[in-house]
């Protein structure tokens, strides 16, 4: 038996590896039978001697092939395929999806400069706060309470935001909706008539929140009372400057 | 004769692993910075109960809508304090948010419910759903009543067009909810509104709950 064949019995045993695992083996144990054979060259031995002890030495090509074919468990290689497989279809998704980071822009973005913008038709005072406040597993802030007058009557607004306490975390999107606020004699307008939410994205959501006042109020309420979690908070209205 | 090259043969095990890590940190920046890729619907699910606020939640309930899409999933999940009702279906981007209604069962009620009404081309699925908390209630039923209009064009509850009878109700932590799916044959006009009551029986047989069920969700696949 020559080298080759020996090299062909041995590969033969090999059942579970792939056509490049199968190269690499072959080129390892060539490698190896080579360097005993140079070795065994330089003590003075002829080559085909060299060849036949090298081959000695490796033990019977079929058995030393079945050892090694142990060697490479086929779980390995499906949890291999299975991770390649997942990798390309999420790098995929990434790529076709990039549109869908603006919710992570929106989460950091919020943070970073939450919006403080007022709507009121005619302005009387504003006073820029930041007020943070948890609710669950969301960060509310207010960022701005202004009075004025909106759609003929004299309000208070409440600018504010909400965004996940984790950066990137998914955003409540009824957590605005559910504050009610209330001027100082504890009276709220309706639903529709008070504000709420502009509808966010994933990463944040804002609003503005109204409620009626009369001159000289000098704080409103914000209520909220919804699965579990409440809170009642006073601000502070900006004292109006006398026309 | 040269000396062959050696070279380093890589373990089967060890290029596994590391492809697997590969894998599981892509996964993750994925999920959790672009919300898609979720390898399960319950993932979805949880995205809904972070949109609605409404806490952790357990699966009391789950069935498959393939009138909307072969792979279309809803879900009724609960906790002390919420009730709520999911739905997810599986795309290219992995299981996706459908629309969700979270019922807050803070209050002290006899009942809290809602429904979900889900259209796709000519297809069509309603759920409704609930927890119901006054024990004295042994069985619940559903009135389906048009929504109709009087002579100002207000708004009125109209004629009954359909009575679910045979409403199981499920007992999880103590409570008791009731989940039923109807495929709407009874609703010829999309467009026209749905007024829902919840009826619930003592064990007499006897009305001690009529309740319109005013939660509600109209959502309509592409």
């Amino acid at each position: 038996m020559n080298r080759m064949e020996y090299m062909e019995i041995l590969l033969a045993q090999l059942r579970r590896v792939t056509p490049s695992e199968r190269e690499a083996i072959r080129q390892e144990i060539d490698g190896h039978m080579e360097d005993h054979i140079c070795s065994l060259l330089e003590l003075g031995y002829d080559e085909e001697l060299a060849e036949e002890r090298t081959m000695a030495r490796m033990g019977d090509p079929a058995e030393a092939g079945q050892e090694l074919n142990k060697q490479y468990p086929l779980h390995w290689l499906i949890l291999s395929r299975v991770a390649v497989t997942l990798t390309i279809i999420l790098c995929l998704q990434a790529m076709l999806g990039v549109g869908i980071l603006f919710h992570a822009r929106d989460s950091i973005l919020t943070r970073l400069n939450p919006p403080d913008d007022s709507a009121l038709d005619k302005t009387h005072a504003t006073e820029e706060v930041d007020l943070r406040l948890g609710v669950g597993n969301d960060i509310l802030r207010i960022t701005r309470v202004s009075t004025g007058e909106k759609n003929g009557y004299h309000v208070a607004e409440v600018r504010l935001c909400n965004y996940n306490r984790i950066p990137f975390g998914i955003a409540t999107e009824t957590l605005i909706n559910h504050i009610i606020p209330e001027n100082q004699r504890g009276e709220a307008r309706d639903a529709f008539e008070r504000g709420g939410s502009f509808g966010g994205s994933f990463g944040a959501d804002e609003g503005r929140l109204y409620t009626d006042i009369l001159p000289g109020d000098t704080y409103i309420t914000l209520r909220y009372d919804a699965f579990g979690e409440q809170f009642d908070l006073q601000i502070p209205l900006p004292e109006e400057v006398e026309p | 004769m040269k000396k062959g090259k050696k070279t380093v043969l890589p373990s089967r095990r060890r290029r596994a692993l590391k492809r697997t890590a590969i894998a599981l940190v892509l996964l993750f920046c994925i999920n959790y910075i672009m919300h898609i890729g979720l390898l399960l619907p319950r993932q979805a699910v949880h995205q809904i109960e972070e949109r609605k606020a409404t806490g952790w939640t357990q699966v009391v309930a789950r069935e498959w809508t393939p009138e909307i899409h072969k792979t279309h999933l809803t879900y009724l999940s609960q906790n002390e304090n919420a009730t709520l009702f999911s739905s997810t279906y599986l795309t290219f981007y992995g299981w996706m948010v459908g629309f969700g209604v979270a019922l807050d069962c803070t209050e002290d009620a006899q009942a809290h419910a809602g429904f979900s009404s889900m259209y796709r081309n000519d297809e069509q699925a309603w759920y409704f759903f609930g927890r119901v908390d006054d024990s004295a209630v042994q069985r619940v039923e559903l009135s389906l009543c048009r929504e109709e209009a009087d002579a100002m064009s207000h708004p009125v509850l109209g004629a009954e067009v359909r009575r679910i009878t045979d409403l199981e109700l499920i007992e999880q932590s103590g409570r008791r909810y009731f989940w039923v799916k109807d495929g709407g044959e009874w609703n010829t006009d999309r467009y026209n509104r749905l007024r829902p009551i919840l009826l619930g029986f003592d064990e007499n047989g006897s009305e001690i709950l009529r309740m319109e069920i005013k939660e509600g969700i109209y959502s309509h696949f592409g």
